[in-house]
């Protein structure tokens, strides 16, 4: 088969089981797990066949999909090192999220609709990576935003499950305006949106409008899709949706793929240094002001979720600092153990019947064993500490930092990786050393099996995801050695210093026993801000409150004041004038003829004025 | 045969439904079901022309196509032309859709069937009418004979306000009108060519002086009236609130766009010059249209005016797209005609189905219908996700040829108009969350989800958004050549 076919069938399948559940196949749910089981497998095949036998130097094919005189929108594929290696990540994820969720919602009532949505999902997002054209981009880009919207309000009967999933719509909409804008400057500009031919062009400086406008407009869409502020604060909340959706959403789907379009036009981006500057230091803040959250939060799945942010942000500095490569290697390790961290926060979840920190740790901990190692795999990867995972990526991205960045920014995603360390084995030790743990006889989550093996297989492929670093730049077709760590250099032995900082202070404040409230909850007005997510949430909640409804009453007042009622009131004059002159039909005819007199008399004296 | 029926296919497709409603005058008043069988017949005849015409179009060619011409009073320069070219062409595939969904829709009726279907296919008749007529009288007889039916239709068979409704909706068509004739007949009589042929007065290098921007003027406002422009647009909403179910998909799905095609068949293609002059003015009531119609519909609390008010914003769209004068927003506002048709269509239909079974259509006192009628409110997502520019429904490609157009021609107001794809995704997502998600309401546990049959128009409609969202070069090829005829007398002068 040609690499073409494998693109069709990676975006085709998916599309198909959603249209088959969509059609009717939803009254045998059974049918529609097979067959999304059966596309799931094959997307995997499929983009792993692409990755393998993508050529180097690439390969686009391309057909018109949209054309009119003044620009043309072309459907097609770009089949680069970059976007196949990003299409293997997908893939991958969402096979196993696939059979993860086959126990997971095997007694759900929406089950069919639940796996029809879910392969919508993974066919937009590799829409996305695949694509040839910046507007199908946007297509792909807008139908994941639609399926994240369905599957977070997937239990749409819980109200919290409604508001969320509505939230995330908007808020990511919101920052597909910016999308929207600088795409559509782009297009006048240039007549087309191919890839290539904006990259030539960005080359090139050929390019009529402002970059910086233009890049500044497109980094909206980005720090909507990939949370960043102020447009984060939908991503915790879509927490409300079933665990596995969650553990697809932050990983390999969604979030990854503001960072992916980041990555994709680089160039365009680093071309103006005010974007540049302006990217990183939204990144960095965002990175502090969720890290400082997931301090403090008590809901797993929420700590995780804040912890999703602080790392995309991570993704976006490496790319933001000018590396094509350590961004996107932080993403690909993020994917592996932020999807293990999630199914394994599902299996805790379930035991438990609660999603709270200490309720975990009191009922289950650690006697759900694979669960337990799932969680501190995942959790040290996260950490940092140097062989795992997130060590690996995120010493590239500081190193890029350093080298690249402003000193403060630096020291800045510094801090925010020692409160990496604190959140992550706080997570570990509120989770699994809790000393008044009820004790149990049984595993408690023995019943989970297919679960169980998703989770052990996650963990042992998230030990060996950090070591692939230099197969990856390969595959990228980086030159030099960008995935070589310095060792011996003063930046790891900072990272290192701030490991130890975090994890120690995680260590006195929650593995020793005492209250377990954490050294933050000593100064109350810091927690409390923490707490509340530094008010951003507040803040759109007012935007949403005074803006918006102010918006909306004032046009209502117009169209029922002013519009509606001149309008009405035209008819009602309309009548009262025709009141009026019916008066005049008296029946009396000497009123009529004075009247025709008098009319007579100013007409000819008009006249003879005139 | 073939050839015969290829030849008149134009005034085959108008007489179906005047066949129709003879044919429902001879039926005696107590056989409703052979009534509404007749009129499914005329209507589902009438789609099959409709896609024929469809077949025969030839893409490659930008004048007028299937052409009839009948003299009928020359002395006055009225005479019986029809033909279709790319600008018309999908109008006429719209009202064909829309018809003949609409009949099936109505399936359910019992109060005086036969008088309703009549004055339905009356009304079908002046529709098809002024999208084939190339004839300034024929224009606007059929343009009359389009509006007045909906009084009787609203007046008789509606709900909420229905006297005032439709009292206010025809003295303000009316009054459209009123601006319309003299300006129709200035156009015939000022030419000096004392013809009311469109093509020949298109063709005509008449030099209009300051009457053409007049003459503009009451094209522009007469006819906008009809398509809702700001701030002649309260009639609408209130019309399609207490309309019933069809006449709203009617109303809003078609009739709507009589307006924005008049403005283009009529203003633009025979006055060009005259549109550089309004272009920005039509740009900015345009801008009010989307974002201010986007506002009062996120105010709403009725299903009905919500989708109203939606309405009078998407219609913005269409405007904006004509107001850009390029061959993309020109597309684009085409497309959107019959995008926005289809989607309000199964709007209203969807809508109709939901207030059959409850009774109410406030967003506050209905509640997780999802759980027990999930096939209806699909439907209803399915409108509502067009309605905020979805992609792979038609409406996306409609609205995105028109941003990027009009970020090319008139960049602040393409802005702007771009951030009104927020609000519309906020007025949309609101309605649903409060009437399909969140727990059942005790009062609606039991009600039963549609039945194959009342699944069928609803899905015809879907399927139409779908495909030309798929493939939205279905739409855009066969206007292609017409537009870029249009474009280049827009720049001509």
């Amino acid at each position: 088969m040609s690499l073409a076919a494998w693109a069709d069938v990676a975006i085709g399948a998916p599309l198909a089981v959603f249209f088959a559940m969509l059609l009717g196949l939803r009254a045998w749910p059974k049918a529609v797990v097979g067959l999304s089981l059966l596309s799931a497998t094959a997307v995997a095949v499929a983009t792993w066949m692409l990755a393998l036998g993508v050529p180097e130097e690439g390969l686009t094919t391309v057909v018109e999909w949209a054309a009119t005189d003044d620009f043309t929108v072309h459907f097609g594929f770009r089949l680069t090192g970059l976007s196949t290696a990003m299409a293997c990540v997908v893939g991958t994820i969402h096979l196993l999220v696939q059979l993860y969720s086959v126990g997971y919602m095997a007694d759900d009532p929406g089950q069919a609709r639940f796996f029809g949505i879910l392969s919508l999902f993974a066919a937009a997002m590799l829409g996305i990576v695949l694509a040839a054209d910046l507007a199908q981009t946007f297509v792909a880009w807008e139908l994941v935003g639609l399926a994240s919207y369905l599957l977070i309000g997937f239990w749409s009967h819980k109200p919290s499950a409604a508001q969320a999933s509505k939230k995330a719509f908007i808020m990511t909409r919101f920052g597909d305006l910016g999308l929207f804008a600088g795409l559509a400057l782009l297009m006048v500009d240039l007549g087309e949106l191919r890839i290539d031919t904006v990259l030539e062009a960005v080359e090139g400086g050929t390019l009529a409008n402002d970059m910086t406008l233009i890049g500044l407009l497109l980094f909206c869409g980005i720090a909507g899709k990939s949370a960043q502020f102020p447009l984060h604060t939908w991503l915790p909340d879509a927490m409300e949706g079933p665990t596995p959706v969650s553990s697809l959403l932050h990983s390999a789907t969604m979030v990854a793929a503001g960072v992916y379009l980041f990555a994709l036009l680089q160039p365009l981006f680093l071309a103006s240094e005010a974007t540049q500057l302006v990217a990183l230091i939204i990144a960095v803040f965002t990175a502090l002001l969720s890290a400082t959250v997931a301090c403090v939060e008590r809901d797993m799945k929420r700590v995780l979720a804040y912890s999703s942010i602080s790392q995309l942000s991570f993704m976006l500095m490496g790319l933001a600092a000018g590396s094509a490569f350590a961004g996107f290697f932080h993403l690909v390790t993020h994917a592996g153990f932020k999807c293990l961290l999630f199914l394994s926060a599902g299996l805790f979840i379930h035991a438990a019947h609660s999603g709270d920190l200490y309720d975990i740790g009191r009922k289950v901990g650690r006697s759900a064993p694979i669960a337990a190692i799932g969680l501190v795999i995942g959790a040290i990867s996260l950490a940092g500490v140097p062989g795992f995972a997130g060590f690996m990526s995120k010493e590239l991205v500081l190193h890029e930092l350093h080298e690249h960045a402003p000193a403060p920014l630096y020291w800045g995603a510094l801090l925010a990786s020692a409160m990496t360390a604190y959140y992550a084995f706080r997570l570990v030790f509120l989770a699994l050393f809790d000393p008044e743990r009820e004790s149990h006889e049984h595993p408690a989550d023995g019943a989970l099996k297919v679960q169980q093996a998703v989770v052990a297989v996650l963990a042992v492929a998230t030990l060996g995801i950090g070591w692939i670093g230099g197969n990856l730049a390969h595959h990228l077709g980086e030159a030099g050695h960008p995935a070589e760590i310095h060792w011996a250099s003063l930046g790891v032995g900072l990272a290192m210093g701030m490991l130890v900082l975090g994890a120690g202070l995680a260590f006195v404040d929650y593995a020793r026993g005492g209250d377990r409230q954490g050294s933050i909850a000593k100064v109350p007005v810091m927690h409390r801000l923490f707490e509340s997510g530094w008010g951003v949430d507040a803040f759109w909640r007012k935007v949403s409150d005074i803006g918006i409804a102010g918006l909306t009453s004032l046009a209502l007042l117009i169209d029922r004041g002013a519009v509606d009622r001149t309008v009405d009131g035209t008819g009602e004059g309309t009548k009262i004038a025709g009141g009026w002159a019916a008066r005049m039909q008296t029946g009396r005819v000497q009123l009529y003829l004075s009247v025709t007199l008098g009319l007579l008399a100013a007409g000819l004296l008009w006249m003879r004025v005139g | 045969m073939m050839g015969w029926l290829d030849a008149h296919i134009l005034t085959l497709i108008l007489m179906c439904p005047v066949v129709g409603l003879a044919a429902l005058l001879v039926i005696p008043d107590d056989k409703p079901q052979l009534v509404k069988q007749v009129s499914a017949i005329a209507s589902g005849v009438a789609l099959a022309l409709c896609f024929r015409v469809w077949a025969l179009f030839d893409s490659s060619v930008g004048e007028l196509q299937m052409v009839e011409r009948v003299e009928w009073l020359p002395q006055a320069g009225i005479n019986y032309i029809v033909g279709v070219d790319g600008l018309s062409l999908a109008m006429v595939l719209l009202t064909g859709i829309v018809f003949f969904t609409g009949v099936l829709t109505m399936w359910e009726l019992d109060k005086r069937v036969k008088e309703y279907f009549a004055f339905t296919m009356a009304l079908v008749t002046g529709v098809f009418g002024v999208f084939i007529a190339q004839d300034l009288f024929f224009f606007f007889l059929f343009y009359e004979l389009a509006v007045l039916p909906m009084y009787l239709l609203i007046a008789i068979w509606g709900s909420t306000r229905r006297e005032f409704a439709a009292m206010k909706l025809t003295l303000f068509l009316l009054a459209g009108s009123a601006l319309l004739f003299p300006a129709l007949l200035g156009l015939a009589h000022y030419s000096g060519l004392n013809t009311f042929d469109m093509v020949a007065l298109a063709e005509a290098d008449t030099d209009w002086g300051g009457l053409g921007l007049v003459l503009f003027g009451f094209i522009y406002v007469g006819f906008g009236v009809l398509a809702g422009i700001f701030p002649f647009h309260t009639w609408s909403p209130v019309g399609h609130v207490a309309a019933p179910t069809a006449v709203s998909m009617l109303h809003a799905g078609v009739l709507m766009k009589l307006g924005a095609y008049g403005v283009l068949r009529v203003g633009m293609i025979i006055l060009p010059d005259e549109m550089g002059w309004w272009a920005p003015i039509i740009a900015v009531v345009a801008l009010c249209n989307i974002l201010y119609g986007a506002f009062v519909a996120l105010g709403q609390t009725d299903l009905k005016y919500v989708i109203g008010y939606s309405s009078v914003s998407h219609m913005g769209v269409v405007m904006l797209g004509l107001a850009t004068m390029t061959h993309a927003g020109i597309s684009g506002a085409v497309f959107q005609m019959f995008a926005h048709g289809i989607m309000t269509a199964l709007f209203f239909s969807s809508v109709g189905h939901i207030y059959d079974r409850t009774h109410t259509r406030e967003v506050g006192e209905l509640g997780g219908l999802f759980n027990t009628m999930p096939t209806a409110s699909t439907f209803f997502i399915v409108a509502g996700l067009a309605g905020i520019g979805v992609p792979c429904l038609a409406s996306f490609w409609a609205e995105f040829l028109v941003f990027v157009a009009a970020v090319q021609t008139w960049p602040i107001v393409g802005i702007l108009a771009i951030c009104g794809l927020v609000v519309s995704a906020l007025f949309v997502l609101r309605v649903v969350q409060k009437t399909f998600f969140g727990p059942s309401r005790d009062e609606w546990k039991d009600l039963p989800d549609m039945t194959p049959f009342m699944v069928t128009p609803r899905l015809i409609l879907a399927a139409t958004l779908l495909l030309f969202g798929v493939l939205p070069a279905l739409m855009l090829t066969p206007m292609s050549e017409s537009v870029r005829a249009l474009v280049a007398t827009l720049a001509g002068g």
